[in-house]
């Protein structure tokens, strides 16, 4: 029996390859059942990502395996196989193990120490459980998967840093109001990132939105989607007292908001703080602006600046990481090694012994008339029969380790003498 | 005897409560993993607890409210602080307020333990129950000036913060928000100036009925000082009620007028004594 994971990620593989092998909800359970059809005696646990497709495979002889899954996959997708297998990698044993554990801490990701990739293992992990084709190896390697990887996020600061720029804008959002339940977004324009920006702040409970585009259909179609309210482009100065955060990301080719314009906005305001947010390219905001008491400007550099900086602060996290990983892979291929048959069989032979030794001496100490030769006698017989007993049980084991299917005889003989 | 000892045990466990707590609170600013700000505010509440028992004994022994030397002055006002942050802390549960508000308490308690001693002789002019409104109301409002002040230093390192886009890597991370930290110095400022001139004018209206200050009191500088304090809490007040500034300018008014409190507090001694002065 033996671990083996094929697979591809986002380094050895381009996205239009990994989108043509990944596996959605519905067609995850199939894919389970097809695969564990063409291999009956394997477990089977599939993960697949946007940045990643991943076979873990346990099963006797997987060396032989590798083609096996690469067929399956070119026949799953109907996509010929030299078109994806040159990107395809594949571990066995401790370094699968140690591939997983890396990929479930995230220390594999994009982006380092981002939390999805954990739970996407997870999700993995219960479609192979609900189809009941994982077992007692790949059980033990993912439930410990998970384990480590909140191991390693308790002890590092793997995951603590924002690393988009939206999460970045919105933490510093965060130290200026505490609570976005009653605070209101104004966007101007329309941007990939704006919105992005947008959706976060959404996320940490924003009330209003509102809307400003040059073309006000756009405006209308995004202020639907957030339950805002749409305006106008020239509107938005006179409206933006009513915003505590302002998105800006116009693709104006000139600034948009001059240091002119705030007096007015924070008079209107009451003097309480305001967030703008300058993510346009060229920027809107005069730079300027931000000299302005209560208000607070982050242009997409400054944001940028601190995804920098947050990124290569997690990866200063790897090495730690690396090291917890390093020690609890040696933790489960030592588990894996007391389900090893020779193990076992030792164990076996040495527990039945130890109950006749000792059983042994409490005898011959009732006949201390016996000479030494007589001793020697009794203790061949003892010897003789416990190893007549051991030898049936014993074979047996071997031969079913030849062909891999030990497992249960295993478990039965270890809860049967308590070993 | 033996209740002048449980007095001043209770007192000095009081002073070490109060290290033990800051260091914890402090600790809590760089290491937050490691310190919880819950052990700081449990040794705090219990440095509170036995600062109470040592004036509770100590009023009882001498029969009157002890603040009758610098030593009971200082210890009072700790005393104050330590029960209007833990009210506050009990009340917005800000963690971080502890690593500022803490340290600074126990420099004064430190202070009130280095000239510790045996109570003074109080005044006999002062045996009034006016005496006990006056002192209380100004203590206690000396008290929320005190956190508000707190608020404040913890607004101008946010801000500071916050102005310099710098990654969130440095020991101010944890900071309250801006939001938070301005809405708290209003509260407190909201509160500190009714009671501190509540304290101001029952001061007046019992030195003119009593006559216990002479005609010469408004040269004393002890009273010149609480008006110009008086000033700066009033136009903070003010300031907020017509939301004419907010933020920055705010929170530095706030720390010059707890300078003045500080000022009027220990500085005054300082200057020639008038009529005010009955700490001997």
């Amino acid at each position: 029996m033996g671990i083996l994971v094929v697979g591809l990620n986002h380094k050895t593989a381009p996205v239009e390859v990994r989108e043509k092998l990944a596996f959605n909800d519905q067609t995850l359970p199939r894919a389970l059942i097809e695969l564990r059809g063409r291999m009956p005696d394997a477990e089977v646990v599939i993960l697949s990502t946007c940045n990643r497709v991943e076979v873990y495979v346990a099963a006797p002889d997987i060396e032989k395996r590798t083609g096996d899954i690469a067929r399956f996959l070119s026949e799953f997708h109907k996509l010929e196989a030299d078109k994806f297998a040159p990107h395809l990698y594949h571990h066995y044993n401790r370094d699968a193990v140690r591939h997983l554990f890396t990929v479930s801490c995230s220390l594999d990701s994009m982006v380092v120490g981002e939390a999805e990739v954990l739970g996407q293992a997870k999700r993995a992990y219960m479609f192979a459980l609900e189809e009941g084709i994982t077992g007692k190896v790949l059980n033990s390697l993912f439930q410990r998967a998970f384990g480590v990887a909140k191991n390693v996020r308790a002890s590092s600061a793997i995951g603590e840093r924002k690393v988009s720029i939206a999460s970045v804008a919105v933490e510093f959002g965060q130290k200026i109001f505490s609570d976005f339940s009653d605070k209101t977004v104004m966007i101007i324009g329309a941007g990939e990132m704006g919105e992005l920006t947008l959706k976060h702040l959404v996320d940490k409970g924003v009330s209003a939105v509102i809307v400003a585009n040059r073309t006000y259909e756009k405006a209308v179609e995004l202020a639907r989607q957030y339950d805002g309210m749409a305006i106008s482009f020239e509107a938005f100065v006179d409206n933006m007292h009513r915003a505590d955060v302002v998105i800006s990301t116009s693709g104006a080719p000139h600034y948009i908001i001059f240091p002119k314009h705030l007096p007015q906005v924070l008079r209107a305001r009451r003097n309480k703080p305001i967030l703008l947010i300058d993510i346009a390219v060229p920027r809107d905001i005069h730079p300027d602006v931000e000299d302005i008491d209560n208000v607070y400007l982050y242009n997409i550099d400054d944001l940028q600046k601190v995804v920098d900086e947050n990124i290569s602060f997690r990866e200063q996290e790897l090495e730690q990481c690396s090291s917890i990983i390093e020690a609890e892979t040696d933790n489960l291929m030592a588990y894996f090694e007391t389900l090893d048959v020779a193990h076992v069989i030792k164990d076996f032979h040495e527990a039945l012994h130890n109950i006749r030794k000792s059983e042994l001496a409490r005898s011959l100490n009732k006949m201390p008339k016996l000479d030494e030769k007589d001793r020697q006698e009794v203790e061949y017989l003892t010897e003789r029969i416990v190893n007549k007993i051991l030898n049936q049980p014993t074979q047996t084991l071997r031969e079913e380790a030849s062909q891999d299917a030990e497992y249960k005889y295993i478990e039965a003989l270890k809860k049967l003498f308590g070993l | 005897m033996t209740v002048d000892i449980i007095q001043m045990t209770s007192f000095y466990l009081a002073m070490f409560c109060f290290l033990a707590s800051s260091a914890l609170a402090v600790g809590y600013l760089f290491e937050p993993a490691r310190f919880q700000p819950r052990f700081a505010n449990i040794i705090a509440a219990s440095a509170f607890i036995l600062l109470t028992l040592f004036f509770a004994l100590r009023w009882q022994a001498v029969g009157y409210l002890p603040v009758s030397n610098m030593f009971e002055s200082l210890s009072f006002f700790v005393w104050a602080v330590a029960l209007i942050y833990l009210i506050v802390e009990h009340s917005f549960e800000l963690p971080t307020l502890s690593s500022f508000i803490l340290p600074f308490l126990t420099a004064f308690a430190l202070i009130a333990a280095f000239i510790a001693g045996a109570p003074g002789v109080m005044d006999s002019k002062l045996k009034s129950g006016w005496f006990y409104l006056h002192v209380a109301f100004a203590f206690v409002g000396y008290a929320t000036f005190a956190v508000a002040f707190a608020a404040a230093v913890m607004y101008l390192l946010q801000r500071r913060q916050l102005k310099s886009k710098k990654s969130f890597n440095s020991v101010f991370n944890r900071l309250p928000s801006l939001e938070v930290l301005d809405d708290l110095n209003q509260r407190l400022i909201n509160m500190g100036f009714p009671l501190f001139t509540i304290a101001i004018f029952v001061g007046i209206y019992w030195a003119h009925k009593s006559k216990i200050l002479g005609p010469n009191w408004p040269n004393d500088p002890k009273i010149l000082f609480t008006g110009i304090t008086w000033l700066f809490y009033a136009a903070l007040f003010h300031i907020r009620l017509l939301s004419v500034a907010r933020g920055k300018r705010v929170a530095q008014l706030t720390i010059i007028a707890f300078v003045f409190v500080v000022f009027t507090f220990l500085g005054t001694r300082l200057l020639p004594s008038g009529p005010h002065e009955f700490l001997k």
